[in-house]
């Protein structure tokens, strides 16, 4: 493994990045939500409150860790340190400047795979205390994951299926063309992305699907019993999930008009991803801000009845479009 | 579409409205003019018949006696008042008058209290009409 | 066999504004048994009540709850009017009706944002306190304090309105009737809101009058019930308003109830300014009052409030006692969380507007043989107070 490598994990579109971008999008989540809600959102800490998230980041991880007798503190602190780390992995596969640091034909399922046991670690933190607001919020988390998790592996197939690829990189790069060159193929991409942005939701547990964490109902759910530094790092993974969310989102439908050739255009071409990335985001908070929460029935109701079905369809849908051309001549 | 939540257009067209919050400490506040605030003594009206220390609800008011003058006064302690104004309604002499001013946060109770100092109370004549 | 888990919601929950205790017994998220425990808040006011004058007592009614504190202190005014046989000028009556209301609208704006916000519909509940703010504004214009107003005393009201106010009044009313119509739209059609308040805690109109539900949750289960309009005080008689009522019975008919009450109230409030009488806004009453008892009911955003005074020929009450509408509606919706999950509570819980505050009473019980005793005040001191 030459330098340069060695930069671009820790540094450029690696980890470094990959913090600071998480960081910026809880500004952004923040300062949305709010203005959706005509508040004004963070102001103080820099420019328009740009830092605040990071000033809450230091302090939680200066604030006395309380440790709850009742938990396995060593198991939530191995699947706290664990967690994030798998977001920034999978990120590794996504093309988050225009161009992927590591890439083979087959990440996308290594990064469907990934994100699903990191989700699965999450339910771990609430099973590690006995207090029965975390078990309930838990058991939310796990019903929750099965319902969404099939919908968007299943989803996630369409881009592949419509650009011929499994590799995330060539998807990103061919999805406009594919669909340019054959415009019948827009109904299963649209229809893909909708119900895609939907599970994407529900994973990132924010309204209507905030299940899991219900404040007015199981307090924050599988969180209660954390504090300070394990709560920084809960954020922090929050947090990253965001961007995977976003970008993984961002760079299987929207596909790409710059081409990452040379160091201009890697900063063009990021400049471009992170405005697709921040779309999502837009549409995601949009949801979140004028949507109440639903029950666990009526989401695995959504899910089980509705939306799986209509991924498969879609995919199929995709199938006929694609195979037509071949039948009618 | 009868999923659709309703608020969606709303929502989005919030975005690039201007927030209504007003940011308290860093811009003035806007009450109105008929605000209830905190109260005025003037004790060269004042002929200390306690009437506002028997009616005030939240024994904000205290009656003390100035040996000098032979006379008593009330004292305001501001950190039990709650700004009804009773007192204000009840003194038939105009002593007590209300005012717009409601920012009294302080750090020391002491502060807070409204004592006239001895030399500015003057005996009362009897008799005299107010 | 079930397996049910306590799940206890409060003393401290964030579902829950005031301290109170519901215990649930829960299968899984289905509720099987509930426990309702109140009495974390007593304030012991009452009692406290019977050491004050008659004027002070305004200002204590009116802390009893902060939030339909106009409702308190026209009821506690009524009674002792009642009772001394006061009689009340006609422009004081009027203005007493037009802060009634205004106070209605803020306190129904408000449990309407408390409910989106317990629902997580964060947003809803933002523009709804935001909407709201023009009428603690007026409020505040006309009363001289957002909330605690302190605008009735014994004999008539303590301020009046002049025209400039009334034309400001009119002008925010008609903003506000805009946005009320704009969430009464969202509040019916939102699909997500529906989902979870639709049949949800159902009060059928047999147990809501069995159970004596008051207010909006009687109303909300097609009671036809309004202390306004079936013994009317104040300027009721001569306003003409309707009585809501919803035929649903359930979490969301009782929300709605709010809203088109909201909308009813403004009309009340620009018939009011319409044909407010000129004249006194109120009568000297002595600080002596004679011996004798009164009583006086109000209909409180909440419901029917009660006052009830004696006195022995004093400048203080003999004895005060208050029944405030939460007491009686909290036992009328506690059986209807059987069957719900728990995600349902709050959606509940939050349709009967509850203030724990004002509920809490104190009795006192032997806890080894569970005996209720009563008490009076020597043989408290005789028994506890051995210090
Ligand atoms: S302020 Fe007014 S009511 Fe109070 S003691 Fe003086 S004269 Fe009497
Ligand atoms: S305003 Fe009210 S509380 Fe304050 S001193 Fe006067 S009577 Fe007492």
């Amino acid at each position: 493994m030459d330098l340069f490598k060695l930069v671009e994990v820790v540094v450029f579109p690696g980890l470094m990045y990959l913090v600071v971008l998480a960081i910026f999008f809880e500004w952004y989540k923040r300062k949305l939500v709010a203005r959706m809600q005509s508040r004004l959102g963070p102001t103080y800490t820099g420019f328009r409150g740009i830092l605040q998230p990071l000033a809450d980041f230091l302090k939680l991880l200066f604030k006395e860790d309380i440790e709850v007798t009742t938990g396995d503190q060593k198991m939530l602190t191995l699947v706290l340190l664990v967690a994030p780390t798998l977001f920034i992995f999978s990120l590794f596969f996504v093309p988050v400047t225009g161009y992927t640091i590591f890439s083979f034909e087959g990440d996308l399922l290594l990064v469907l795979f990934i994100s699903s046991i990191a989700s699965l670690l999450l339910y771990l933190v609430g099973w590690t205390f006995r207090s029965s607001f975390t078990k309930a919020g838990a058991a939310r988390l796990l019903l929750q994951i099965v319902g969404f998790d099939i919908a968007a592996i299943a989803l996630a197939l369409v881009p592949a299926f419509e650009a011929e690829s499994l590799c995330i990189a060539t998807i990103s790069e061919k999805i406009s063309s594919a669909v340019i060159s054959n415009p019948l193929l827009l109904i299963p991409h649209g229809f893909a992305f909708i119900l895609f942005l939907l599970a994407q939701q529900a994973d990132l547990e924010e309204d209507p699907f905030d299940i899991p964490h219900a404040e007015t109902e199981l307090v924050a759910g599988y969180i209660t019993e954390i504090s300070g530094r394990k709560l920084a790092f809960l954020d922090l993974f929050k947090d990253l999930q965001m961007v995977y969310v976003s970008f993984f989102t961002a760079s299987l439908f929207f596909g790409v008009i710059v081409k990452p050739l040379s160091a201009v255009l890697v900063i063009a071409s990021s400049v471009e991803m992170f405005l697709k990335a921040l779309l999502v985001l837009f549409i995601l908070f949009t949801i979140e801000a004028a949507s109440t929460r639903i029950r666990i029935y009526n989401l695995l109701d959504a899910f089980w009845k509705y939306i799986i079905p209509l991924s498969f369809f879609s995919l199929s849908l995709l199938f006929i479009i694609k195979a037509l051309p071949g039948v009618l001549l | 579409m009868k999923i659709i939540p309703k608020l969606v257009p709303t929502v989005v067209k919030t975005v690039f409205k201007k927030p209504v919050t007003e940011q308290y400490p860093y811009e003035p506040p806007k009450p109105s003019p008929n605000i209830r605030g905190k109260i005025v003594y003037d004790v060269d009206k004042c002929v200390g018949c306690g009437l506002c220390a028997i009616y005030c609800p939240s024994g904000a008011i205290e009656m003390i006696m100035i040996k000098e003058v032979k006379r008593r006064i009330p004292i305001f302690h501001l950190d039990r008042c709650m700004f009804c104004h009773q007192c204000v309604e009840v003194c038939r002499f105009g002593a007590i008058t209300g005012s717009r001013e409601f920012e009294i946060a302080a750090y020391n109770k002491n502060e807070l209290k409204i004592i006239t100092p001895k030399e500015r109370v003057k005996p009362l004549k009897v008799g005299e009409k107010k | 066999m079930s397996y049910a888990v306590d799940l206890l919601f409060g003393p401290q929950h964030p579902a829950l504004h005031e301290p109170e205790r519901f215990r649930f017994k829960v299968d899984g998220e289905i509720i099987v048994d509930v426990d309702v425990k109140i009495g974390f808040i007593h304030r012991g006011i009452e009692k406290l009540a019977e050491s004050k004058n008659f004027i002070q007592n305004i200002y204590l009614t009116e802390r009893i709850c902060g939030i339909c504190n106009v409702a308190h202190t026209l009821c506690y005014v009524q009674a002792v009017e009642d009772m001394a046989g006061i009689e009340v000028p006609e422009r004081a009556k009027y203005l007493r009706v037009i802060v009634h209301e205004l106070n209605r609208i803020h306190s129904h704006l408000l449990i309407l944002g408390v409910a989106a916000e317990l629902l997580g519909w964060e947003t809803e509940f933002m523009y709804l306190w935001r909407d709201r703010e023009a009428i603690m504004d007026i409020i505040e214009d006309v009363t001289g304090n957002r909330v605690t107003s302190a605008f009735n005393t014994i004999g008539g009201v303590r301020r009046d309105i002049n025209n400039t106010q009334k034309e400001r009044m009119l002008k925010v009313l008609d903003k506000v009737e805009k946005d009320t119509r704009f969430h009464k739209k969202v509040l019916e059609e939102d699909p997500l809101y529906r989902e979870r308040m639709v049949n949800m805690g159902v009060l059928k109109t047999r147990d809501a009058i069995e159970r004596c539900a008051v207010g909006p949750t009687a109303r909300g289960s097609n009671v036809d019930y309004d202390v306004r309009a079936h013994d009317p005080y104040a300027a009721y008689d001569e306003i003409p308003f309707n009585v809501i009522r919803y035929k649903e019975c359930d979490s969301w008919a009782r929300m709605m109830v709010r809203v088109d009450e909201t909308l009813e109230s403004i009309n009340i409030i620009r018939y009011a300014l319409k044909h407010l009488p000129g004249g006194e806004i109120r009568v000297k009453v002595p600080p002596r009052l004679p011996a004798g008892e009164g009583l006086s009911r109000v209909e409180a955003p909440r419901g029917e409030l009660i006052h009830h005074v004696f006195c022995k020929g004093d400048v203080k009450p003999y004895r005060l006692k208050v029944r405030t509408p939460t007491f009686a509606n909290i036992l009328a919706i506690a059986p209807t969380f059987i069957g719900h999950t728990i995600a349902d509570v709050p959606a509940i819980l939050v349709s009967i507007d509850p203030c724990f505050s004002c509920t809490d009473r104190l009795t006192f019980v032997d806890v080894s043989s569970g005996k209720v005793m009563k008490l009076s005040l020597g043989e408290i001191k005789r028994m506890y107070w051995s210090r």
